[in-house]
């Protein structure tokens, strides 16, 4: 008689809510996809009340970065990266500092050329797996921007890939804005 | 004569008082007895998620985890505690290129349920509640970094060279708390054997110190914004008020008028 009071709804319960538990939770991610949301591609937006007149702009060894600069990538130039106040540069993968040299146009040409102006990033590097099928991947996080120009803003210190900006507004705004 | 019948009346009034005094004690006595009966544990249980191990040792094949359970029950009030430990490791399959992760550590996750199933005879339990976890673990990353990849999925030639190509080897002492909203049902077995599952959605990570970003959290799983899990477990019930739970079956067994 004891047994025939005992409440079966309890144990519909369990096996429905087992059942549903089989089922795989972990397999949202896909593991084969090899696009990281990170990036090192910095965005710097300058802001004056003149046209920025740079005729020179190249990547500057660090003194104490040397080893790390491999080949003839600092001395390049970029300056085809700076299009409308707007250059995107690229943080170094192995360091943690990255600098630019300015050079401007000068006004007269028989005068003494300036000295450049300088720009330097400092970071952090978070280094994750992306996914045993691809790889590690390195997350960049903006620290403290140095320049001798007027003064500097970090707007978004975290980098990411443009695809992955999900809000129209963070899309819009640059990384860091240098006053001049 | 007077005197006499006065000393005789006070002393009957006396009588009174004390006989009154004691009755109110005992009632008094009886009455929190029963509070405190109340707020006393009825169970107290101890289990083992037992298809946890194989599954991930097996199924996921990324090592051995554990976990055991405990909880003590306040009438609809459960105080859950878990604890669990193990390692999580993720190898690239052969043929892909060289990377690791492994992430090796312990967690425990505190917190209360309400049992919605009233005077079970049998102490079933069908619960919703809140968790605290944290966990302690060591993280290990050992690989090259990946190419990246545009959005048509072919590899970027990277700015500075060969450089991210390097090996990257590196360890760290890592902490993470977060948050879960529960929901399970224990039923009894046999005796005192005890058969439960829990759901769980996991919310609010923050990992407290991090020189690097781990691929898996022991004890929260893949590291996403937020995670599901599940729990298997089988364990013993103490009951700790057997009068009480008789009591209770007896309530059950005759219906109330």
């Amino acid at each position: 008689m004891r047994f025939l009071k005992i409440n079966y709804t309890h144990y519909y319960l369990f096996t429905a809510i087992s059942l549903v538990l089989l089922l795989n939770f972990n397999g949202c991610r896909d593991l084969q996809d090899c696009r990281s949301i990170y990036t090192n591609e910095v965005w710097i937006e300058f802001k004056g009340e003149t046209k920025l007149e740079i005729n020179k702009l190249k990547y500057h060894k660090p003194a104490n970065k040397h080893s790390a600069y491999k080949k003839d990538k600092p001395g390049n130039e970029i300056l085809n990266n700076l299009k409308d106040e707007k250059l995107r540069i690229y943080l170094h993968p192995k360091n943690n500092i990255v600098s630019l040299l300015f050079y401007k146009a000068p006004v007269d040409p028989t005068a003494p050329k300036p000295a450049p102006d300088t720009l330097t990033i400092f970071y952090k590097r978070i280094f994750s797996l992306l996914s045993p099928y691809c790889g590690l991947q390195e997350e960049y996080i903006i620290g403290k921007v140095e320049t001798t120009f007027a003064g500097n803003k970090i707007i978004k210190p975290a980098l990411r890939n443009k695809k992955y900006e999900t809000d129209q507004e963070e899309f819009k705004k640059p990384n860091i804005e240098i006053y001049y | 004569m007077k005197q006499t019948k006065r000393n005789s009346k006070s002393l009957i009034l006396k009588y009174i008082i004390k006989i009154f005094f004691v009755v109110n004690t005992f009632s008094v006595t009886s009455i929190s007895w029963a509070k405190i009966k109340d707020i006393l544990p009825t169970g107290l249980q101890i289990g083992f998620d037992v298809p946890r191990p194989l599954y991930y040792r097996w199924k996921e094949k990324t090592g051995w985890q554990y976990e055991v359970n405990g909880s003590i029950d306040f009438k609809q009030v459960l105080l859950e505690g878990d604890y669990g430990w193990g390692s999580i490791l993720r190898k690239n399959p052969s043929g892909k290129r060289t990377s690791l992760a492994e992430n090796i550590g312990q967690y425990f996750r505190i917190g209360l349920s309400y049992n919605f199933i009233k005077n079970s005879p049998d102490h079933n339990a069908a619960y919703l509640g809140m968790r605290y976890s944290k966990a302690y673990f060591k993280d290990y990353l050992y690989g090259k970094l990946a190419r990246e990849k545009n959005e048509k999925g072919k590899e970027i030639t990277p700015f500075w060279e060969d450089d991210s190509l390097a090996d990257i080897d590196q360890q760290a002492k890592l902490q993470a708390h977060w948050f879960e909203i529960i929901g399970g049902v224990r039923v009894k077995v046999w005796g005192w054997i005890y058969a439960g599952c829990t759901a769980r959605y996991k919310f609010a990570k923050k990992i407290t110190i991090r020189t690097q970003n781990p691929f898996d959290i022991i004890g929260w799983g893949m590291n996403d914004e937020d995670a599901f899990g599940a729990n298997f477990y089988i364990g013993i019930r103490i009951p700790l008020q057997a009068i009480s739970s008789k009591q209770s079956t007896e309530e059950i067994a005759t219906p109330s008028k």
